[in-house]
């Protein structure tokens, strides 16, 4: 008897779910808003001083909604819980929103707190700590990160320089750059393998493209495609032309930047090493003494024809064919030496900006924008995330991103 | 009780919802995902709105701030780190599942076990079932904005609800007169705490 009255009572809740007006009234649209943004209702004072900017008679209707969003990502849950959600998948190859904090999601939901430029990410010579914390940070451990994700991180998240935090493993100034340079984003991408995840990954996240969707065979200069990739796999040269240049061609020429970048499996964190005497596991070292090479150039399908990879140089070459798309900025350089140069590349380009666009829409709007209308929308909110603020753009500005792009795509109003 | 979780899941499948599919591919048929705009346009009377499920951070912080119960509060963190994994990753109410309705009832419990309204020890009289139901439904679902015009219906539901608790309670031998109430209250708290207008937004 008891259960069946529970099952009616969540019908009833379920159906009152359903019964909906078709219109929004302000105070609606005010919860609609600070629910996208933060992930929890919000309280009645927020709610009112919400629904007061959204009648504010002076202004326009675009200006009011951002206003109110504005609001709403005063709500440390903004930090906590949508950007939480959203960055800590970006840290483990898995793409698990699970993942404990660690100073790679602490540094990103940082730099939106403090409306720093979030091209920032990628060449900002600075991590967040926690303010407070028992355990104090460690370059070896993810304790410090662990105890602070049960604070408010909008409260407790300070900025410290990595110079600072990279005492035990001294960087060239070049190597620093941002969550590029971080111990999270060391242990997912940089450990073993040849380092190309680290490139794979920045451009699937901070680009919004796998590495597939970059495949392009079309006159593509095929010089600086490693030493490890077959020119004849199973003895046939077309399969290397048809195929693998297609994407080894561009990723291994951009690759270059992480060389001297690696994750130390015993020391348990990240390493820097310009004299080339790279980490990974106990046979991969072995081999490593062995040949005297390090990890990148350890796999040699085309020895003695292909040369090793010496630096940390890296060439774009998809300024021209379909990759040209990316947009690369005219003004910042395509090729370089080392992680801050490339991040700056990768964060100057036309298609950061949209992919930014795109994840704050899929987070607030909650849909992926895929129909003409939710496209135009996600790139007019691209094109206002890249402009400077004296030209009506808010300069990179994450947090701004968020509450415009609540504001565009709410549904109809009373 | 797995009996139950399907009854509700079949309930909630025959509503007349849209549901929105975060980061869904195109259809099938080359046709785009259709905006919140494109679902009023082309079925007017049916619901526009968008229903997402809160994911299981938001979910924790949303019954913590309603209740005012500390996340810290040892009971509701054990619960928490014991059924998150349970909970939505995400927004998408496609993956809804049984399993995530009885982690949400589980962690609904743990904090309604801390949460204090006044004299809810005596709920003896239907006056005062009435009192405490009008109160969750206020506090918990003050924000939806589909609760307004059938607060009264919701009312009635829950005190139905805690009607049975209490007067169940009497042929329990476990259960002391003067726990009861506060038996009767969890029960009622759970059930608006873990409903759709809170775990869905």
């Amino acid at each position: 008897m008891e259960l069946m009255r529970f099952i009616v009572f969540l019908k009833t809740l379920i159906m009152t779910t359903t019964a909906v007006a078709n219109d929004y009234s302000n105070r609606d649209l005010a919860v609609l808003i600070h629910n996208r943004i933060a992930g929890v209702p919000p309280t009645e004072k927020v709610l009112k001083a919400m629904v007061n900017k959204l009648e504010e008679n002076n202004k326009d209707s675009e200006e009011r909604k951002k206003n109110a969003a504005e609001i709403a990502t005063n709500n440390p849950a903004f930090y906590s819980v949508k950007l939480f959600n959203l960055f800590s998948s970006w840290t483990n190859v898995a793409g698990s929103s699970r993942s404990e904090l660690n100073d790679m999601t602490a540094t990103l939901i940082g730099i939106v707190r403090d409306n720093k430029p979030f091209t920032e990410a990628l060449t900002g010579n600075y991590l967040y700590t926690g303010e407070g914390i028992k355990t104090s940070y460690s370059p070896t451990n993810n304790q410090h990160y662990k105890e602070l994700q049960k604070h408010d991180l909008k409260d407790k998240l300070t900025q410290t320089t990595q110079k600072t935090l990279h005492t035990q493993r001294p960087f060239d100034d070049k190597a620093i750059a941002g969550i590029l340079s971080s111990r999270a984003f060391a242990q997912s991408y940089y450990s073993a393998g040849t380092n190309r995840r680290a490139t794979a990954f920045v451009l699937k996240y901070f680009l919004c493209h796998d590495m597939e969707s970059l495949h392009d065979i079309k006159d593509v200069d095929d010089s600086k495609v490693r030493k490890d990739v077959s020119r004849s796999p199973g003895g046939d040269p077309q399969l290397f032309r048809k195929r693998c240049v297609g994407c080894h061609a561009g990723m291994d020429a951009l690759s270059g930047w992480n060389l001297y970048h690696d994750w130390d499996f015993d020391g348990n964190k990240l390493v820097y090493d310009t004299a080339k005497r790279l980490t990974c596991d106990k046979e991969c070292r072995e081999n490593i003494k062995k040949k005297k090479v390090n990890k990148i150039n350890f796999n040699d399908a085309m020895d003695g024809d292909v040369a090793d990879v010496s630096d940390d140089s890296f060439t774009n070459i998809w300024t021209t064919g379909q990759n040209a798309s990316l947009g690369w900025d005219d003004n910042t350089h395509t090729s370089g030496n080392g992680a801050k140069e490339w991040g700056q590349m990768i964060a100057n380009s036309k298609a950061f900006a949209s992919c930014m666009a795109t994840h704050a829409y899929q987070h607030v709007c909650m849909v992926t924008p895929t129909s003409l209308k939710e496209k135009n929308l996600r790139d007019s909110l691209a094109e206002k995330f890249r402009k400077p603020e004296g030209e009506e753009g808010i300069n990179y500005n994450m947090k701004k991103l968020f509450a415009i792009t609540a504001a565009g795509c709410l549904p109809g109003e009373k | 009780m797995t009996k139950t979780i399907l009854l509700l899941l079949t309930l909630l499948a025959c509503q007349n919802v849209e549901f929105a599919s975060p980061h869904s591919e195109d259809e099938p048929n080359g046709q785009p995902e259709r905006t919140t705009a494109d679902v009023k346009r082309t079925s007017p009377g049916k619901i526009n709105r968008l229903l997402m499920i809160r994911n299981f951070r938001a979910l924790n912080l949303t019954m913590s701030s309603l209740t005012g119960v500390s996340l810290e509060k040892e009971e509701s963190s054990t619960t928490f780190g014991q059924v998150s994994h349970m909970l939505a990753s995400d927004n998408n109410i496609e993956s809804f599942s049984a399993t995530m309705q009885f982690a949400i009832f589980r962690l609904a419990t743990s904090y309604c076990q801390k949460y204090t309204v006044p004299n809810v020890n005596d709920l003896s009289s239907a006056e005062a079932r009435k009192d405490v139901a009008e109160r969750l439904i206020t506090e918990f679902w003050h924000n939806d904005l589909t609760m307004r015009a059938n607060k009264d219906n919701a009312v009635k539901e829950l005190v139905a609800l805690a009607n049975n608790f209490y007067e169940e309670q009497r042929y329990d031998p476990d259960v002391e007169r003067g726990q009861r109430g506060q038996r009767a209250f969890v029960g009622m708290c759970t059930a608006a705490l873990a409903s759709a207008s809170v775990t869905f937004h």
